[in-house]
């Protein structure tokens, strides 16, 4: 037996000890996936070689079953695609089914919708910036995010009911008006937070230990992003201007004066900065859009049954919280969608994985995971 | 050149660390942001979605749903059954109203598409688990709800505003 060993470690050559292809699975069930990703990760020591992502672990068939479902229906749907930023896949449902019939919202509903889309940014990016900080190690973020994504969820429920999965945005409008407190609610909140995105840069951005961790890991070149398909505020880390608010808008963004931001290293760290900038943005947005909020219905008159035009197809696309969400519908006549297909741009995201880990340990897959901001139901559906 | 940059680096390390130390500790002196929820209890919005319940007349003495299967038509997961009769007064009554809570979603749809005002949401009740699953399965008397008679409830949690295109199907 010793004799065979020797003679493997002689055969083996200059490195004297032969070394083999190390497979670990992590995940579906991995704290640090935000979900049940399963990542198939092939190591050399602690380097690694290959990360293949496996999914299909949260698919529930959202698009398969949308079409036995009307298309008011499908709304309570979209929540259940990306849960962290429902309101934004309510709104880009609702608006391709107001493209595809041709129902034109009423001004307080638009602005409406731009208030309660862009706090779901803040949200979602509050939320996100904490998970991102607590894969790298720091907890506190986690908390101070959560603190304040707790009274977004308040705004949420004191208006619609829900904290999650709000079903808020309908088509030709919105659910139900806002209560009289909530405009000085909304702001009293804004100036309370503003503050606060000082504070979270002061434990995070140049925090030596995060700058580590992120500053040229996962780098991502322009060209490389834009042939993979990478969308949103990855993208701009990149330096690529690709604000779907910006290039195609919708809703009122037209009327609104807010920056597109940027930043040009590509790595983990821009691509946080990216995301900070842009709650500071999506302030200014919800700043504005109350301003230019005026009473009037809040509903556009609509046929009791809403049915799609015969052979009616529509893309439509907005910039969710993370990138661009576009969905694709296909009427048929019924009130029913022949077909519904959800862009989702964390699937996009996820695709450059695999080139951005090559070569970087084992825990820098965490780090440069986090700051995809990938979340795994709108990756399956 | 190396050393300066060396030692720069450190100073600017602790300085940003010292950075993030203060905000923490800012917090450390101030005062909690959670609640300890079996003991302090926070109420909920009036519109909180909670619990779908079905409202008893009591002065009529009957529930005011008409079974005109509105809800069950707007449900996106079927997951209402109910019956009514014709009673002798040609009035339509409910008999039978089941909701399975373990598919219902609380979207909010039968209680706008109701248009007797026979559904309504509650947000006191929001304890909701139960030990079987059957339990979920609820009958009318499980979710028979009197309206109080006070002003701050008579603002209904949820108004009909939404008009009948919520869910309705083909």
């Amino acid at each position: 037996m010793t004799d065979l060993l020797l003679s493997q470690v002689k055969l083996s050559g200059e490195s004297q000890f032969g070394t083999d292809e190390y497979v670990v699975n992590m995940g579906p069930q991995h704290p640090a996936t935000h979900g049940v990703l399963r990542l198939i990760v092939k190591l050399d020591g602690e380097t690694v070689k290959e990360t293949i992502p496996v999914l299909g672990y949260l698919h529930r068939s959202i698009e398969k079953i949308s079409e036995n479902r009307t298309y008011p229906q499908c709304i309570t749907y979209t929540d259940r695609v990306d849960y962290v930023s429902a309101m934004s896949v309510n709104l880009a449902f609702a608006l391709a089914t107001e493209r595809l019939m041709g129902i034109e919202a009423p001004a307080r509903a638009q602005w409406l919708r731009m208030v309660f889309v862009e706090l779901q940014r803040l949200a979602s990016h509050l939320l996100w910036m904490g998970a991102f900080a607590g894969d790298i190690g720091a907890l506190t973020p986690f908390l101070y995010g959560l603190r304040e994504r707790e009274r977004i969820l308040d705004l949420f429920e004191m208006t619609c009911g829900q904290r999650l999965t709000y079903n808020y945005i309908r088509i030709g409008g919105v659910m139900i008006d806002v209560l009289p407190e909530f405009v000085p609610k909304c702001r009293a909140f804004l100036d309370y937070f503003e503050p606060k995105i000082a504070e979270y840069e002061g434990l995070l951005t140049y925090n030596p230990i995060f700058l580590e961790r992120t500053k040229g890991v996962g780098v991502i070149s322009p060209e490389v992003g834009i042939n993979a398909g990478i969308c949103g505020p990855s993208l701009r880390g990149s330096g690529v201007s690709c604000d779907v608010r910006k290039q195609q808008p919708y809703l009122f963004y037209d009327q609104v004066k807010f920056n597109e931001c940027l930043e040009t290293a590509g790595d983990c760290w821009s691509r946080y900065k990216v995301r900070m900038n842009e709650m500071r943005e999506s302030i200014s947005i919800i700043r504005q859009s109350l301003d230019r909020l005026e009473p009037g219905p809040i509903e556009a008159k609509m046929p009791p049954v809403l049915k799609a035009p015969t052979n009616s197809e529509i893309y439509s696309r907005i910039e969710s919280s993370r990138g661009e969400m576009g969905v694709y519908l296909v009427g048929d006549g019924t009130a029913k969608p022949w077909k519904v297909k959800y862009r989702c741009a964390s699937f996009s995201n996820l695709y450059l994985l695999d080139e951005l880990t090559r070569g970087w340990k084992v825990a820098d897959i965490m780090a440069v995971l986090g700051s995809l901001d990938m979340i795994v139901p709108e990756v399956d559906r | 050149m190396g050393i300066v940059r060396y030692f720069r680096n450190i100073l600017a390390g602790l300085w940003n660390l010292l950075v993030g130390l203060s905000v923490t500790t800012k917090y450390f002196f101030k005062g909690t942001t959670t609640q300890q929820y079996p003991e302090e209890r926070l109420p909920l919005p009036v519109r909180s979605r909670s619990m779908i319940k079905l409202i008893y007349d009591d002065e009529k003495d009957q529930f005011n749903c008409v079974a005109c299967l509105m809800c069950m038509k707007a449900c996106p997961n079927s997951c209402i059954k109910l019956e009514g009769v014709r009673q002798a007064d040609g009035k339509r009554r409910m008999t039978t109203f089941k909701l399975d809570f373990s598919t219902c979603i609380f979207c909010g749809y039968c209680v706008e598409a109701c248009g007797f005002d026979a559904l309504t949401f509650v947000s006191e009740e929001y304890e909701n688990s139960v030990y079987k699953r059957g339990s979920l399965l609820q009958d009318e008397q499980a979710m028979k709800w009197v309206r109080p008679h006070s002003p701050a409830a008579e603002a209904a949690p949820i108004e009909n505003t939404a008009p009948a295109t919520a869910g309705a199907q083909s």
